[in-house]
This record gives C-alpha cells, structure tokens and sequence, in this order.
C-alpha cells in the first residue's frame, strides 16, 4: 500500500511538472475564437483561420488602415484599358520564410490550385472571376487554359472573364495568397496542419502551433516589410467558449479577443475595455417567395411594413448595431460619386404598421379569411429567439396574425433554408470583399435561399458585372437594390458591428470591415500599460 | 480462454455501436460542408465527391467498416491535415492526465472521507460531511468551475483561469472534475462499511475483543470497497476521455471537447471514431474491474459465479 502511494505521488509530480508554458512579456495575446481547421490559405473559409492566416502570409495586395489594398507582394501593376487584363510585377527580392524566393510562378501554380476539381477548395468560387476558372473548376477547360500566366519570375498577367473593378481588393483575400509550391506538392493535405516545418510570407512565421490550445507567432525578418513590423511576438491562444475569452483577457492571460457576451457590454464599457469595431454584414429575415402566403408580394410587404427596429436595436440587439432599412450596409463607397453607397441609395423600406394592415387586406386576408398558418425558423441561439420573439409580437399587435416561431439546431436549419422547405427565415450575410456586388449578387444566385428569380434583377447583376463604367455599374447596383425591395425578398433587420475587448495599451492594430485584424503594425505601449 | 471470450464479445458491442451511430449520424440533416453562407451548387458537388460522401450510404458504410478494422478511423473533414487518430493521439493524452489525477484526487478523498463518515456516525463530523457530499453531488461542475474561478483567479489570484501550459493549470479543472465522483465514492463508502460493519463476521472478530480501527481498516473495509471498485470502471473511462464542459470553460485541448462539437461540425469519421474509442475504453476498464474484483473477494471467479 505504501509503496503504491510512492508511485501515485511519483506519478502525479511528473504529470504535474512536464510541459511547462513561457510568458512573454511583450507579447500581443489575442484569443482565437476557434481552433483553426488548418492555415491553408486556399482551403480555409472561416475567420478564424483567415485571420491568423493574415499574419503569416500575405498576397499581392495588402488592405491598408483605409482598407484600399496596397502593393503588397506585387509593387506595381498595370491594367488594360478594357479592365480585364492585370499585369503584375512582383518585388525584387521576396522571399519564403525558409529563404526560398516567391516567384510569379509560385502565384500561378496557387491561383490554379484553388480552382483545380481535384483539390476541390470551398473557396473555389471566388476566382471564377478569372477567364476560364470557372471551366477548369467544372472540367470543361484544362489548367492550361486558366487566365493566370507567370510571363517570368517577376511578372504575372492575369486575364479576367469580366472587368472586375475590385479585383484589387480580391488579391489581398486569402484564397489569393501564394502557398510554397513545393512543400504542398510534397504534403498537399497535411502541410499547413502543424507549425513544424511550414513556410511563410508575411509579417510574421508561425513557430508553434499546440492544437485546440495555442499559436505562436513570431516575426519574420525575411518579410519585404520587416522594418514596419514592431512585435516579435503574438499569441493566440484557443477558446472556444465566449465566457472563457473574456475571462482570459480580464485575468490578464491575453490581452484582446473578440466577441464578448452581450451581457457584459456594461461592465466592460465602464472597465474601457469594449470596443466596436465596423463589420460589412446584414441581420436580416428572407422569404421564401414560392411558398403560400409569401408568394404574395402584398403579404410579404405588410410582413416587412409591420416591423419597427428601434426597440428591437436598444432592448435586444445591442452592441451598438444599426438599423437597418436596406440590403448594402454603410461602409462601401459608392465610385460614381465618392459617398457611401447606402447613403446614395438611402432607405428602402418603412416602418407603417397602417399600410401593412392595408395590405394585408387587399391581398384578401381578414376576420373572415385568416392567413394560413405562417412558421418562421431560425437556428436555435438566444439572440436569435429574442429576436423572433420580439417580431412575433409586433405581427400580433400590428397585423392581429399569429406567426408560430421554430427553432433547429444549426446545420439542420441550413439545411433546411438552402433546400427552400420554409415560409420565412432568418439569415445573416457577411462581405467577401469590399464592394456592395458581394451583397447584390446573393439574390441574383440560380440557389438563393429564397427562391427569388426575377429575369430583370439578374439582367442588372449581370451589366454591372461586364461594366467597366464605375458610373454606370453603380446606377445598375442601385436599381438592382431597388428592385429588390419593390419585391420585398427580405426584411433587413441591422446591420452588423464587431464588438472586441482589448486592452487599451494595445496600439496600432486595424480591425477591417472584413472582420480580419491586421496585426502587422500591432505594438504595446508601454506608457500606458499600469 | 475467458479472456478471448470477452474480446470477442467487445467486437461484436463495437460493431454494433459503429452500426447504430452510423446510422443516427446520417439521419441528421445538414452535412460537413453546410454552412450559413452557401457553396454554389457546382462547388458543393465537387468538395462532396472529393471525401466520397456522394457515394451510396451502404458503401460509405462498407468503406468505414473496413478501414475500421485495421484501427484506421478516416481522416477528418473539419480538420483535413489529420486523421481520427492522429486528433485521438493528441487529445487523449491531456484528458487522460487531468482525468487520472481527478481520478486520484476522488478516490483518495472520498474513501477517506467515507471512512470517517462512518467511523463517527451520527456525530456533526459525519452530517457535516454528508451535507458536503449532497452539494457535491448536486452542485453542476460549471458552477463549481466558476466559483473557482471567481476565487482563485480573481479574488486571489494565485492560480491561471484557464489555458494549458503547465502544472498550474491543472489544479482548478482537476478540482472542479473531481468534485461530483468524491462526493459520489464518500457516499458509497460510508453506506458499504457501515453495511459491512452489521455483518456476523465483524461482530465475531469484534467479540474477539479487535479496536474498532483494527476492524474498519482490516476486515470491512475490504469487503466495503467492492462497489466503490465497480464505480471507478466506468467512471475512469469517462475522466480519462474529459468533460466537455469542463474542457470547454478552462479551454483544454483535450478530448472530451470534441464528442460535442463534432456533431455540432457533422465531422462524421470524428463521431464514429471517438465513440468506438470510448466505447473501447469502457469495455477494457470494466473487463479490468472484473479481473480485478476476484482479488479483492476471492469468493467471486472470473467467470462472474459466486462460489459458496
């Protein structure tokens, strides 16, 4: 018995000692939400992973603190007058992390890679812009025939299907980074899943990754721009519960995460530590306009009329949204006339409880002849159910109709909306990239969740897409927009922010509307710090 | 001979297991790749093909089933640079040594608190004891896990609120994990020996003029322990793969954490592979127990009949 204890004490002192961490003192700690799935540039398609995945690697174009890309890897570029040819000339001297060069062809091979069938990347779909991307994708033309061709070691033409004035804007997203060629040929799969033995090219190389719990990052002084990055470290640890994050940033265990529950908005705003920042994305609910009674766009519109936000943003919302009365949130300039987009094209919907009893009427619902039973579905969250609850009642008071709500586990409520089997839902866009066509085009899709196909809204989509006449493709925007709402395809409910908590003697961070923290230029400063 | 029978029949449980959960983990709508923002059609086809999940269910399941067999559990479609094993042989590893310590931690208190209990019946140690096991057992290990938080990483902050970096780190999870099973074994314990102590052969040995400390220690005690050793089976089993919530509130990398989320995910190798896993576990440790229990009472025999 005795001896047995030695050994149980023996045995719980090793466990204990073995793998002790190391603090840095100077370190930017910033908890990840989640554990990325991989830091595979072209593969990847959450935030989580495309945020650290801006740390450690960088395309030909970079966002700068205006969120207007910048040479990045590319110090030039040259561009057709029909706007579908770009020619790119890359930085002398770029180098891997490892020291090998970045060369055109390293772009080629990884642009081509996003859309090769057989690697088949979720984010496929945001090359297609790019002649023939498509085709290849779909195994209609060969990798040859791709519209991305490195001429010579520093210069790359890129050939586009249509002019695409934000391709610019696309080169600094992740699926456009460069993957070292060789390492992934040798581990296609594996080679961006461990930090041993894997390449970068940002401002910042990856020396540690522990799974589930921790990634470290340090400077990478063969980074073009070694001399703007001031950090030499910057930890993410992992936690996946937003009560956790938080928790490690007020122990002082990290200094920044993103996200913190609602319910500590005050507390945190007293302590300093919350802030906002803008996030292009819409909270709205769509109908599915094929199914009774949505078919109608009267009922859909007495629906839309009879829902007032104001409430709805100060009691329930909160985390300073705004709300919202059309599709492209603010924030996107609009390039005919150097405003924003939103205030260009102003409010499209009202709130007129009146008018939506009005409609409700003409379209022939009373006393007498009741609206058939009407579900709305949203996936099972608190927000989300306050959200429904609050709009239930408003229907109740403001057009006398009972709406059942329902709610389903996550994915079975994707499932469900993207298959149509609903009446209404709720749904949330976030941007691809800046320019309000990442909005717009969602409604001109064959499969768009509500089932929304009108010839004339896709011809608009489809011209603005081929203009190379900023003027004009935001006039086709607009109206596109407009119609839109005369068909009364969603209720747009707010529009997105990012809250985050940080320290405040964190500086020189950007926070794009992307919901990607640039950490480049990221510094601590010391005065401030207690 | 009595081993190879028990393997045997694991096989046939585990079969049935990766049967069942195959089945219940398809009939759930929504797939790895749904997501809020939907794959055009072309390039959710493509992603599909390329993990096989276009493929009849039957041959999804024929495949699984062979690859099984020979231990390899498919790799992962939430996370693609690694395989079932490869995430069980990184994750196990730190559940095991948190759920082994809390394991430690439960037996060590709780039979020794037991044994307390019943040595001073009915007197305000026993009841103040007995009041701290029914919180223990009452009280979830979330609230148990925050109070410890508030306590010892704010109020005095002596000890880290969560992360895994060292020895430090283990002492509020290991805590908060074993508090329920000490409170549970305490109970077991001081019911059992104070059963054990109505028993002829105690009051024979005490007519025999034996202390009672004598008489708990070397003659009840034994025989009292035999439920509390059938307790630990499953319970080891259970520690040793984590809690979810545990893991989740102090952000372990540990197993435990992913028989929730990969179903959250629909990460369909992950599911299987971790349920055949656990239910591996489970199976070893009671065939342990059982080869255990005959020698702690030899009147039990492997073969599970009770000789007279």
């Amino acid at each position: 018995m005795k001896k047995l204890l030695l050994l149980l004490s023996c045995l719980l002192t090793a466990v204990l000692f073995s793998g002790c961490g190391i603090q840095h003192p100077d370190t930017v700690s910033y908890v990840l939400e989640a554990e990325p799935s991989r830091l595979d540039p072209a593969m990847t398609t959450a935030l989580v992973e495309s945020n650290v995945e801006l740390q450690i690697f960088e395309g030909l174009t970079r966002l700068d603190d205006d969120d207007v890309p910048q040479p990045a890897l590319a110090e030039s570029w040259d561009i057709s007058p029909d706007g579908k040819t770009y020619t790119f000339h890359l930085r002398p001297g770029i180098e891997w992390s490892d020291g090998t060069p970045i060369t055109a062809d390293d772009i080629e091979y990884s642009w081509k890679r996003v859309v090769d069938p057989d690697v088949a990347s979720e984010n496929a779909y945001m090359l297609f812009c790019i002649d023939k991307a498509e085709d290849y994708f779909n195994k209609k033309a060969s990798a040859d025939a791709v519209g991305v061709k490195a001429v010579d070691d520093r210069t790359l033409v890129v050939r586009l299907k249509e002019p695409t004035p934000y391709f610019l804007n696309l080169t600094a997203f992740h699926c456009y980074y460069p993957v070292p060629r060789k390492l992934v040929e040798a581990k296609p799969d594996t080679w961006a899943a461990d930090a041993d033995g894997m390449v970068c090219s940002g401002p910042y190389k990856i020396v540690s990754w522990n799974h589930s719990s921790e990634i470290e990052v340090v400077k990478n002084d063969r980074y073009w721009d070694a001399g703007s990055v001031i950090l030499d470290h910057l930890d993410f640890p992992i936690s996946d519960s937003q009560a956790t994050r938080l928790t490690l940033v007020e122990s002082n265990q990290a200094n920044m995460t993103v996200e913190p529950p609602p319910a500590d908005q005050e507390r945190l705003e007293q302590m300093g530590l919350y802030k906002i920042a803008p996030y292009l994305g819409a909270y709205y609910y769509v109908f599915n306009v094929q199914k009774k009674p949505f078919d109608d766009v009267r009922v859909r519109k007495a629906f839309a009329l009879a829902v007032q936000r104001q409430g709805l943003m100060k009691y329930i919302v909160r985390g300073e949204k705004e709300a919202a009365y059309a599709w492209v949130p603010p924030g996107l300039k609009d390039k005919a006339t150097g405003r924003d987009f939103r205030k260009e094209g102003g409010n499209l919907i009202a709130e007129d409880p009146a008018k939506a009893r009005q409609l409700l009427k003409e379209a022939g619902y009373d006393d007498q002849h009741p609206l058939p039973e009407v579900t709305l579905l949203f996936n099972t969250n608190e927000m989300h159910k306050a959200v429904a609850e609050a709009l239930q009642a408003m229907w109740k008071e403001n057009l006398g109709v009972d709406v059942n709500i329902t709610n389903q586990e996550s994915k079975v409520f994707m499932a469900t909306r993207a298959q149509g089997d609903y009446q209404l839902a709720r749904a949330s866009w976030i941007a691809d990239y800046i320019d309000p066509m990442t909005f717009l085009d969602v409604f001109a899709d064959d499969e768009n969740d509500a089932q929304y196909h009108n010839p004339a809204y896709n011809a608009l989509i489809a011209k603005a897409k081929a203009s190379n006449d900023e003027r004009q493709r935001m006039a086709y925007l607009h109206e596109a927009e407009q119609i839109l709402f005369d068909d009364c395809v969603i209720i747009p409910l707010y529009y997105t922010t990012q809250p985050y908590v940080a320290q405040p003697y964190i500086k020189g961070y950007h926070w794009s509307p992307l919901g990607l923290v640039d950490f480049k230029k990221a510094y601590i400063d010391e005065s401030e710090r207690k | 001979m009595y081993l190879a029978k028990r393997l045997a029949g694991a096989c046939v449980v585990l079969w049935a297991i990766i049967t069942i959960t195959f089945g219940l983990m398809h009939a759930i709508p929504g797939g790895p790749f749904t997501q809020e923002k939907k794959l055009p059609p072309a390039v959710m086809a493509t992603v599909e093909a390329r993990y096989h999940l276009d493929e009849p269910l039957w041959s999804q399941y024929v495949d699984y089933v062979r690859h099984a067999a020979v231990l390899d559990l498919g790799p992962s479609y939430k996370y693609p640079g690694k395989t079932v094993n490869d995430i069980i042989a990184e994750t196990f590893p730190v559940s095991a040594q948190l759920g082994l310590i809390s394991l430690f931690l439960a037996i060590g208190a709780g039979v020794l608190a037991g044994m307390a209990a019943a040595w001073y019946k009915n007197t305000w140690i026993d009841y103040t004891m007995m009041v701290g096991a029914t919180l223990g057992v009452s009280v979830p290990s979330f609230i148990l896990a925050a109070v410890l938080i508030q306590l010892f990483a704010f109020t005095w902050p002596i000890l880290p609120a969560a992360l895994w970096k060292g020895p430090a780190y283990v002492v509020l999870p290991a805590l908060a994990l074993a508090a329920q099973p000490t409170a549970f074994i305490m109970r077991l314990t001081r019911s059992s020996l104070l059963d054990a102590l109505g028993q002829d052969y105690i009051r024979t040995a005490r007519s025999r003029g034996i202390g009672t400390r004598s008489l708990i220690c070397h003659h009840a005690l034994r025989n009292a322990l035999l439920p509390v050793v059938s307790y630990i089976g499953p319970l080891a089993a259970a520690l040793m793969t984590g809690s979810f919530i545990v893991e989740t509130i102090f952000a372990i990398p540990g197993l435990g954490r992913h028989f929730v989320t990969s179903i959250y995910n629909r990460d369909y190798t992950v599911i299987l592979g971790i349920t055949i896993f656990y239910s591996f576990l489970i199976m070893m440790m009671n065939l342990l127990i059982d080869v255990i229990y005959p020698l702690l009472d030899p009147r039990i025999t492997m073969d599970g009949k009770k000789e007279g």
